[in-house]
């Protein structure tokens, strides 16, 4: 497992569609949150900080495209050859990149959401608008965008071990959580449980932000974690044990 | 009785020490051994009986045409196809149950590498995963003519150049058993001679070299024995100086003809 593990680990830091979306995602959090905070008008709003760090939520997606494509590129280019000649027991090739993602996604997650909170509270400061956040408040949010991205890249993986084909899996999960799920969400009595259960809200309640749109009703963030946890577990099952029993026929 | 095996008369488990090993086999018996394997996708049956053996110390050519199951019965035998009947033992067993596979059978199959890694990273992630020293990448790069090219990404390699990367990835391991499926393709004439001077030292050295391929002049400089498939069945399998030897004045395209079926179009 250990040389999995370091196969893993190199294979992430010399892929440079990784350091992309890291990066692209970055830059995108601090931007975004620094416009917000510094130009948007927040009555009535109880936190402005927790409605302001939801933007940080694009960590996840990034992680859960990054998880995506650590299996379907592996399809695409067709490495999953030589990579299961390697290891022929496919469920430790699995294991191994799920641990180092979402030991990835959960640094990346950290810095991003930390970047996201150092960017957000002296913009409104300065504005004089309280955040309504307090520092374990601050902490959680943190300590969760760290716990939900590692998740997201978990459930990326297992739904790339399930899809394969690499498109069809990026816009799979991109339609779920952008279009499915919002949608759902306006639809009287099942939205709620859409809001609640739904990937996009359960990022949310475990980022403890405020998630979109902002009246969503989340889960607590302990239990939306074990959810989104859940939802990763069964994910990569299901991967796994599809990983196992297809041919490998390209 | 020299060292023939068909399915025919021999049964899929009849091997035999070939009669004149170039050098003494590595580990005793076979180094492959394949029998009876079947494997339909969906309502097409892709292979359905294929029987042979790959000795140690030897080259093994896999002929057939196209579609005759070649790809499918080496993937089958590498544990990536599930077969649906038979068994492949590789070092006398199943593929999946090698202690250490990359040490035991190197393998080409696709000649496949994420187009944004270099050769060298390629390698090296295949290394780790081996659980081998990073440095054996350069050492194969250097092996296979492509330490000039270990910086470039693999998406600007030729298919020649690919073919060496899937080689050196092969060889990673020192492995005793070679399966390479067409590693001529895209080779210029420069490339199929190094290609055939690899395989014949490979085998010098008593290693197992079973080599796919459509090019039959190539493969009658290169073998030492002859499996030939065809329809998803094994045809012939024998040394190859013995089935010249059985029609004299033909060549190994003349027999490949006789038992494969003759071109599509030709004049009846």
């Amino acid at each position: 497992m250990t040389r999995l593990l370091r196969a893993e680990a190199l294979r992430l830091a010399i892929t440079r569609a990784y350091w992309l979306l890291a990066i692209g995602a970055t830059v995108l959090i601090a931007g975004g949150i620094a416009a917000t905070s510094a130009a948007t008008s927040f009555t009535p709003d109880p936190s402005p900080a927790r409605s302001v760090l939801a933007m940080a939520g694009l960590a996840q997606t990034v992680a859960l495209i990054a998880g995506v494509l650590s299996v379907t590129s592996e399809f695409r280019h067709k490495t999953i050859t030589s990579a299961v000649l390697i290891t022929p027991r496919r469920t430790p090739l699995l294991a191994a990149k799920l641990i180092a993602l979402a030991a990835a996604g959960l640094v990346f997650g950290l810095a991003t959401t930390a970047i996201a909170t150092a960017t957000a509270l002296p913009l409104l400061a300065a504005r004089h608008i309280p955040a309504g956040l307090t520092g374990s408040g601050a902490a959680a949010i943190i300590a969760g965008g760290g716990v939900a991205t590692a998740l997201s890249a978990a459930i990326g993986i297992g739904a790339g071990a399930v899809i394969r084909n690499q498109v069809s899996a990026i816009v799979a999960v991109l339609a779920l959580l952008y279009v499915g799920e919002p949608l759902l969400g306006f639809i009287p009595h099942v939205g709620t449980a859409v809001q609640q259960y739904g990937i996009g809200g359960l990022a949310a309640a475990t980022t403890h932000t405020t998630g979109f749109p902002d009246t969503a009703n989340l889960l607590g963030q302990p239990v939306a974690a074990l959810v989104l946890a859940g939802y990763g577990i069964v994910a990569l099952i299901a991967g796994a044990a599809l990983l196992g029993r297809r041919d490998i026929t390209t | 009785m020299r060292a023939t095996t068909s399915t025919e008369d021999g049964g899929p488990t009849a091997c035999h020490a070939p009669a004149t090993p170039r050098r003494p086999p590595a580990i005793a018996g076979p180094a492959i051994q394949v029998a009876g394997l079947h494997k339909k996708f969906g309502r097409a049956t892709a292979v359905q009986d294929v029987s042979f053996c790959v000795y140690y110390g030897r080259v093994t050519g896999f002929l057939g045409p196209n579609g005759a199951g070649k790809t499918t019965t080496l993937r089958m035998m590498l544990g990536l196809i599930r077969a649906d009947a038979g068994t492949a033992a590789i070092a006398g067993r199943p593929y999946s149950r090698l202690p250490s596979p990359a040490r035991t059978v190197g393998a080409l199959l696709d000649a496949a590498a994420h187009p944004g890694h270099t050769g060298r990273d390629h390698l090296r992630v295949l290394a780790a995963a081996a659980g081998l020293p990073g440095h054996r990448a350069d050492e194969l790069l250097l092996r296979v003519g492509l330490a000039h090219a270990a910086r470039q990404r693999a998406g600007h390699y030729s298919l020649g150049m690919r073919q060496r990367l899937g080689l050196a990835a092969a060889l990673l391991g020192d492995p005793d058993i070679l399966i390479l499926d067409e590693p001529g393709n895209g080779l210029d004439p420069q490339g199929i001679r190094w290609l055939r001077d690899l395989l014949r030292a490979l085998a010098a050295q008593g290693r197992a070299v079973l080599v796919s391929s459509h090019m039959l002049a190539e493969a009658a400089q290169t073998v030492d024995d002859i499996v030939m498939i065809s329809r998803g069945r094994t045809v012939a399998q024998a040394p190859l100086g013995d089935l010249l030897a059985a029609r004299p004045g033909a060549t190994l395209e003349d027999i490949y003809l006789e038992l494969t079926g003759t071109p599509e179009g030709a004049p009846s």
